[in-house]
């Protein structure tokens, strides 16, 4: 029997941070009572990043973490409009951040192993868009009503308008972060020039 | 190894207790470093602001190659640097070093492993190699030589947190000079009370280190290596909510119009998650 649509749309709806109270006690429900509805939710996860990167996230099972967020989130009854908004941020964060404090806990892992070159990533490239390429069947965030379907149009207005604030503000983040970086220079160095292509 | 209920309280906690009181239950904790670790990682820090000097900079992420001029660097709180393969006889740039406060290696030590080894010769210079690797996936990973005499990274390789690299500095020229006169500009914070948007949580081990009003409202955020700036303005009423994202070497640019008429950005040398949950964490004075 296949997770009901209705969870579905509940569950993108907490991702892209648009839950209402119903969306969020549907959420709850479902992922205390079926271990495939937290499924899903990783999966929208993974769909998410790779959109977003290109790489697909280290699998993780979730389930303990967000069985913990759910018992640490205040009852439903007890929230009011901006209570509920609060636990769909605990249970976002806490779904989001659960399985990834399970990474890397081992120091004596070695780190990634560093090639002579630099390897191209998608979204890597100058100023380059990597959201909104239409993955079909993938979670989308840029339509409440229809969650499971991508709008090219609005992403790729978010894709632009994202490059275009790169520009805008990406001095003023340089100038403000350069004493945070591992080299001042560095906040600097990457801020792009008046050209494009720069 | 830590089970997933432990690590979710300690997330959750750390998520809550950081927007309430702008200091993570996790950084309570004792020191994680060893000690010839603490004295490497604070000298390192410090070098940022402290060390002047001028060389030439590699730049180069996914296949982009530049060169970069330094002329003085940015312990006096001013930076000129030319970008040379933007135009022939390039002009100078000068470019601002904001103060920040001071950061303890122990509370990155929460957050991020480090190792220490012999480093490769850069720029003619002897290194060690500061390997700096999250111990989570919301911030990126650093493989650093540093200069052993002024302990300056010369040669810095940004890593995803899955360990792929996506960008590489490294100093072809480097040559120290006695510091110049001069100071750090004063970051800039701007009361809380006074802005209309603010955040509902912070992720572990990110604090406000500044905040301002001018282009629009925004906050820097950072853990101590990593930083974002989060800037919120209001979202236009014929723009949909919907989300984008650009990726610069190992800077990301993502902006998020929210159903709360708010349009976030946010521009930082983190992964795509921590933008989003941060940009997710966005409130109008008037929803809390």
């Amino acid at each position: 029997m296949g997770l009901d649509d209705a969870v579905k749309e509940a569950m993108s709806a907490v991702m892209d941070g648009e839950a209402n109270s119903m969306d969020l006690a549907r959420v709850l429900r479902a992922v205390r009572n079926e271990p495939e509805a937290r499924q899903y939710w990783q999966r929208l996860q993974v769909a998410s990043a790779v959109l977003k990167t290109g790489q697909a996230p280290m699998a993780v099972d979730i389930s303990e973490a967000v069985l913990e967020a759910i018992e640490r989130a205040p009852s439903k009854h007890r929230v009011g409009p901006l209570g509920s908004m609060a636990v769909a941020a605990s249970v976002t964060f806490a779904l989001v951040f659960g399985g990834q404090f399970l990474q890397n806990q081992d120091p004596g892992l070695p780190l990634a192993t560093v090639p002579g070159v630099v390897v191209p990533i998608q979204g890597a490239a100058p100023v380059q868009a990597s959201y909104g390429v239409g993955m079909p069947g993938t979670a989308s965030v840029s339509n409440g009503a229809a969650r499971l379907v991508p709008n090219p149009a609005v992403d790729n207005f978010y894709d632009r308008l994202a490059r275009e604030h790169f520009l805008r503000f990406g001095r003023q983040h340089a100038e403000h972060s350069a004493g945070i970086q591992p080299n001042a220079s560095i906040a600097h160095a990457r801020v792009p020039g008046e050209k494009p292509g720069d | 190894m830590l089970r997933a209920s432990r690590c979710v309280s300690a997330v959750l906690a750390a998520v809550f207790a950081t927007a309430a009181s702008g200091v993570s239950a996790a950084e309570t904790e004792s020191c994680q470093l060893t000690d010839p670790e603490t004295q490497r990682v604070a000298a390192v820090l410090a070098s940022a602001t402290s060390t002047s000097y001028r060389g030439t900079i590699l730049v180069e992420y996914s296949g982009k190659r530049e060169f970069v001029a330094v002329e003085e660097s940015g312990a006096g709180g001013q930076l000129v640097l030319r970008h040379l393969n933007r135009a022939a006889n390039a002009e100078s740039e000068i470019r601002r070093v904001n103060a920040l406060p001071a950061r303890t290696p122990c509370l990155l030590g929460n957050f991020y492993s480090f190792s220490m080894d012999s480093g490769q010769t850069v720029a003619g210079r002897d290194t060690y190699r500061l390997s700096v690797r999250p111990k989570d996936t919301l911030r990126l990973g650093y493989v650093m030589d540093v200069d052993r005499a002024t302990d300056v990274p010369l040669r810095v390789v940004t890593l995803t947190p899955e360990g792929q690299m996506i960008e590489r500095f490294e100093f072809a020229e480097f040559k120290p000079v006695a510091t110049i006169p001069g100071s750090a500009s004063e970051q800039q914070i701007v009361q809380e009370s006074s802005m209309r948007f603010s955040l509902s949580a912070l992720p572990p081990g990110f604090r406000v280190v500044n905040s301002g009003v001018t282009p629009v409202e925004h906050w820097l955020l950072s853990d101590g290596l990593a930083a974002m700036s989060v800037y919120v303005e209001p979202r236009s009423q014929g723009v949909k909510p919907g989300e984008g994202v650009v990726v610069r070497g190992a800077t990301l640019t993502y902006t998020k119009g929210t159903l709360e008429q708010a349009l976030v950005t946010v521009v930082g040398e983190v992964p795509v998650t921590t933008a989003r949950l941060v940009a997710e964490a966005v409130r109008t004075k008037e929803e809390l």
